[in-house]
């Protein structure tokens, strides 16, 4: 018999502690794995949603309420910047595109964004430009409507667009469609602020012209109309005494900029922040910025997870220790076959590895499953898309786990290694 | 035997399986300091077979691990299989028990959740010899239980397990067999019968056997026998 199948019939000899001690060590490593995953891919998801623009521009204040609230629809916009900005941005040297963001109403706990076509055409999240649609598809409203709806309103009008059917259309972002259970051809009235209780626009019946498919982004819950809509609403006509300032009616909430290759995107940094009346932000270095203060928070999960995985591992050595004791004639037997001491230290170390190596395979399987389990629930809840992998850092903790388990195995280990045959043998004549 | 400047030179060890010379042991604490083991000199043939009658307490066990190179003995020279157990180290010892030396035990001593073949096996696993499993079916099938092999030790009789303890025993072909008490815990009838096939297996292999007993009546079924008395 080989040692290696000593071990295994030894393990199966107790089947019942060593399949708990492995679930342990399963559940150690499930939970570390888990919250890796759910870290990774937070972080992946601020990043991925960080990536729809290189440039955001937007109202002086803090960068990082400007990113939070024009990209991730959280908290309150920090103030609009004046709309002569879009036009102006949109026909600088450098710029790729340029998307104008209306933001201040909602639909059923679902931000309302005025916006131009360009947002389903233009953006990038893999792997060609342009946002795919599930039903239907966009509204037809471009940067240069936008800015001859403007000059219309400069000109005196009232601001109601001429055309009511074709400017009160929207297009849902995936959870926004589920959330209101609304589909292409219903209508709804968006209410005036981001808060649930606000005035309902009763002028502005809009219809369901299409849903865009998930992207894994806040994109996915936001509802995007053409901001001549968004103007043209109650509550958003021109008011002369506000123009220009931070609470102008007619101003833009952001504005989305992708820069050509090259050097352009620090030239136009550098540019627009010399202005005294906007801010541009890199939407990439806020949320690098934002994990690394919450990047101790961040830390205590990582370390709680951990610390269970070394109790799990402990709890090998406590359970093989617990063995030990009605175990000392086998060893004792053992040695008499033949077996060294440096060979029983193998034998028990070898079971604790045996036991931790199996827990930790285990673990993988329950991180995998409770993952893909729990991947709609936060998904709809966080918008973090989890996707287990078993990958080479996975392979790296399997080999980690039954290492240290190996390590921990030594400590029973230690007391057959100690004890002396004969006395335990002296018994029998 | 060899020439020195001196005369002729007698190397016991050199012709016999076992050679004992002025061997001293004691345990702390014993009475008077005195020794448990104390053997001037004792030899054992290769082939022999030798009872050790002792009563309970005697000393016959701790002999046994002293010649299985379980135990240490305070001075003097220990040669089983031709070789100085106290020159060797402790992993040495270990090497040379699991080649050359099978032990059997009243009790049996086999492994709950091993098979009667696993168990027989489990000799083999420290002697660093490929697995031999036609040497243990060969063996099993010797001893009569060829339609045992798959039974765990709680489905087998007394005698059985006694049978399945002298295939472990006898697995790596040593050239020793210690027994300690080997019929202790049978009847009359059955400590015969498991006797004989000791001995008996045992002149099959060659192997020299020290048994340890208090039963004379085993001491008159081997070549010779000894009591501790004697051999102090």
């Amino acid at each position: 018999m080989k040692p290696a199948a000593l071990i295994v019939r030894n393990i199966r000899r107790r089947p019942v502690a060593a399949a708990l001690t492995a679930l342990s060590v399963s559940l150690g490593v499930a939970l570390f794995l888990a919250v890796g995953e759910v870290r990774r891919a937070g972080e992946a998801g601020f990043q991925r949603t960080a990536g729809i623009c290189n440039l955001l521009v937007g109202a002086k204040g803090s960068p990082l309420e400007l990113t939070l609230n024009a990209l991730y629809h959280m908290g309150r916009s920090p103030g609009n910047v004046p709309f002569a900005l879009f036009p102006e941005i949109e026909s600088s040297t450098g710029v790729q595109w340029a998307i104008p963001l209306a933001l201040g109403d909602s639909f059923g706990g679902h931000r309302v964004v005025g916006t131009t076509d360009a947002l389903f055409s233009k953006v990038d999240l893999g792997p060609g430009p342009g946002l795919e649609f599930l039903k239907g598809g966009p509204f037809s409203f471009s940067g240069s409507d936008l800015v001859a709806f403007h000059r219309s309103l400069d000109d005196g009008e009232e601001g109601h667009s001429d055309n009511h059917a074709e400017v009160f259309t929207a297009v849902l972002g995936f959870e926004a469609a589920q959330g209101t259970n609304l589909v292409v051809g219903d209508h709804f009235h968006p209410s005036h602020d981001v808060a649930e209780g606000g005035k309902v626009h009763e002028d502005a019946e809009t219809e369901v012209v299409g849903i865009l498919a998930p992207t894994g982004t806040p994109l996915d819950r936001a509802i995007f109309v053409p901001a001549a809509a968004y103007y043209a609403m109650e509550g958003h006509a021109p008011d002369v005494a506000r123009e220009g300032g931070a609470r102008d009616p007619r101003g833009l909430s952001a504005v989305l900029v992708r820069s050509k290759p090259g050097f352009y995107s620090l030239q136009l940094y550098a540019a627009w922040n010399a202005r005294h009346d906007a801010q541009v932000v890199r939407p990439a270095d806020e949320i690098q910025r934002l994990f690394s203060l919450v990047g101790g928070l961040d830390r205590a999960l990582w370390v709680i997870a951990l610390l269970v995985l070394v109790v799990a591992l402990a709890g090998v050595a406590v359970a093989l220790s617990n063995t030990m004791a009605s175990r000392s004639r086998e060893f004792a037997l053992l040695r008499a076959l033949g077996a060294s001491r440096s060979a029983l230290l193998g034998l028990v170390s070898g079971e604790a590895a045996v036991v931790a190596a199996a827990g930790a395979l285990l673990g993988l399987v329950l991180s995998g499953a409770g993952l893909l389990l729990a991947a709609e629930f936060l998904r709809a809840r966080t918008g973090i898309v989890v996707s287990p992998s078993f990958g080479l850092e996975e392979a790296g903790l399997v080999l980690a786990v039954t290492v240290v388990g190996a390590i921990a195995g030594l400590i029973p280990a230690w007391g057959a290694y100690r004890a002396q045959a004969a006395d335990k043998l002296g018994g029998i004549s | 035997m060899g020439m020195s400047p001196q005369g002729p030179v007698f190397y016991p060890g050199l012709f016999a399986m076992i050679h004992l010379k002025d061997l001293r042991l004691s345990f702390p604490g014993s009475p008077g300091n005195q020794p448990i083991l104390a053997v001037d000199s004792w030899s054992v043939a290769e082939g022999e077979s030798v009872a050790i009658l002792g009563e309970s307490g005697s000393g016959k066990t701790t002999l046994l691990n002293v010649l299985g190179g379980l135990r240490l003995p305070d001075s003097g020279i220990v040669e089983v299989a031709k070789v100085d157990l106290a020159g060797l180290s402790e992993a040495g010892r270990d090497r040379h028990r699991a080649r050359n030396i099978g032990i059997l035990f009243q009790t049996h001593h086999l492994l709950e959740g091993f098979s009667a073949r696993e168990n027989v096996e489990l000799g083999a696993t420290f002697g660093g010899r490929p697995p031999d499993r036609a040497r243990v079916d060969q063996l099993l099938s010797a001893l009569g239980l060829k339609d045992r092999l798959g039974h765990q030790p709680s489905e087998l009789s007394v005698g059985q397990k006694a049978r399945v303890a002298l295939a472990r025993a006898l697995i790596n072909r040593p050239k020793v067999l210690l027994a300690d008490e080997p019929t202790g815990s049978l009847d009359p009838a059955r400590a015969a019968q498991v006797l004989e096939l000791i001995l008996d297996t045992s002149r099959k292999e060659g192997v020299t056997v020290i048994c340890a007993t208090h039963d004379p009546s085993v001491g008159s079924a081997m070549d010779r026998s000894i009591s501790m008395e004697e051999l102090r």
